[in-house]
């Protein structure tokens, strides 16, 4: 027989001529033949892996950026790390209303290291400065249910 | 998808538009940052069809790729986009309200000077990149006329 349970597997072999029947904790059953289940468990395991390539990548992006703004806490008002239709976007909301170009420089910069990094690619991260202004101003540009806050030094 | 040329053609077009925004920049700087970044979008897309026939699909996939392919000219692309951005999209509240108060005009944020510089030196250089590239007498602005002088 080649479906054996031992104490610490139960071994589906490919060349097993029975179904496998599955129960959940739900009590829900049913069941597969042994190659849709091994084609399930492949499926799993790639997935699996690429969500924890994509959750280390995103933690890549979140240490890059924390440091960036940390560096740059004396022009910064806030920084936010959105993912918004489809995309990650660094916001940063400069002090004060008119342009700083230096920091504008700076993150874009960022954002060209960012592309580059292998670290964090192939995750796609757009950039923007924003001028000094408030909740609502910020809202209509990226809503704040998207928008997840960039700890820096200051506030 | 438009050729090559029907892109620098809409890019010539656009120009028109712009020297005469520019005209009144004090007045509308939003606008003129707005037209002279979609007059760079036709010249980075002319400069994709010229290296291997393909167009973007939108922003992020052009932006993407000028970021890896050719970070010298997102630099100048890339104050465009934002301007743009804010110019179209950061409304400000109505007046008497709090936001007002912070941010009431695109031309706070981005002076009409600064915006003049982005048209005579980011839009330029990027069409000058452009050029070099494709070189064959493709034209993203009309030339001079003896009226319009130098």
């Amino acid at each position: 027989m080649a479906l054996t349970h031992t104490e610490q597997f139960i071994r589906i072999s490919h060349d097993d001529t029975r179904d496998v029947s599955f129960v959940s904790e739900d009590e829900n059953r049913f069941f597969l033949s042994v190659s849709e289940t091994i084609a399930a468990g492949r499926l799993h395991v790639r997935r699996r892996d690429y969500f924890n390539e994509v959750k280390d990548r995103i933690q890549a992006l979140q240490r890059r950026v924390a440091t960036w703004s940390k560096s740059h806490a004396a022009a910064i008002k806030a920084a936010y790390l959105s993912f918004h239709q489809g995309q990650f976007t660094f916001l940063v909301v400069q002090k004060g209303v008119p342009l700083n170009e230096q920091l504008e420089q700076d993150l874009i910069e960022l954002d060209i290291q960012l592309s580059q990094s292998l670290e964090v690619r192939p995750l796609v991260v757009e950039v923007m400065l924003l001028p000094e202004c408030d909740e609502d101003c910020l809202n209509t540009f990226i809503p704040k249910g998207d928008r997840r806050p960039v700890p820096h030094a200051e506030t | 998808m438009p050729k090559l040329d029907a892109h620098a053609a809409l890019a010539r077009r656009t120009q028109i538009v712009l020297d005469r925004l520019l005209q009144t920049c004090d007045a509308n700087p939003e606008w003129v940052a707005t037209v002279a970044f979609y007059k760079a979008v036709h010249i980075v897309e002319a400069v994709f069809k010229h290296e291997d026939g393909s167009d973007s699909i939108d922003h992020g996939e052009r932006n993407q790729r000028l970021r890896q392919d050719h970070p010298d000219i997102w630099k100048l692309y890339a104050p465009l986009w934002m301007a743009s951005k804010i110019a179209r999209y950061l409304e400000c509240g109505e007046p008497g309200t709090p936001s007002h108060q912070t941010f009431s005009t695109f031309a706070q944020h981005r002076s009409p000077n600064q915006v003049r510089n982005l048209v005579a030196h980011n839009l330029r250089k990027i069409e000058q990149w452009a050029q070099g590239l494709i070189g064959g007498g493709i034209l993203f602005s009309d030339p001079p006329t003896a009226a319009s002088g130098p």
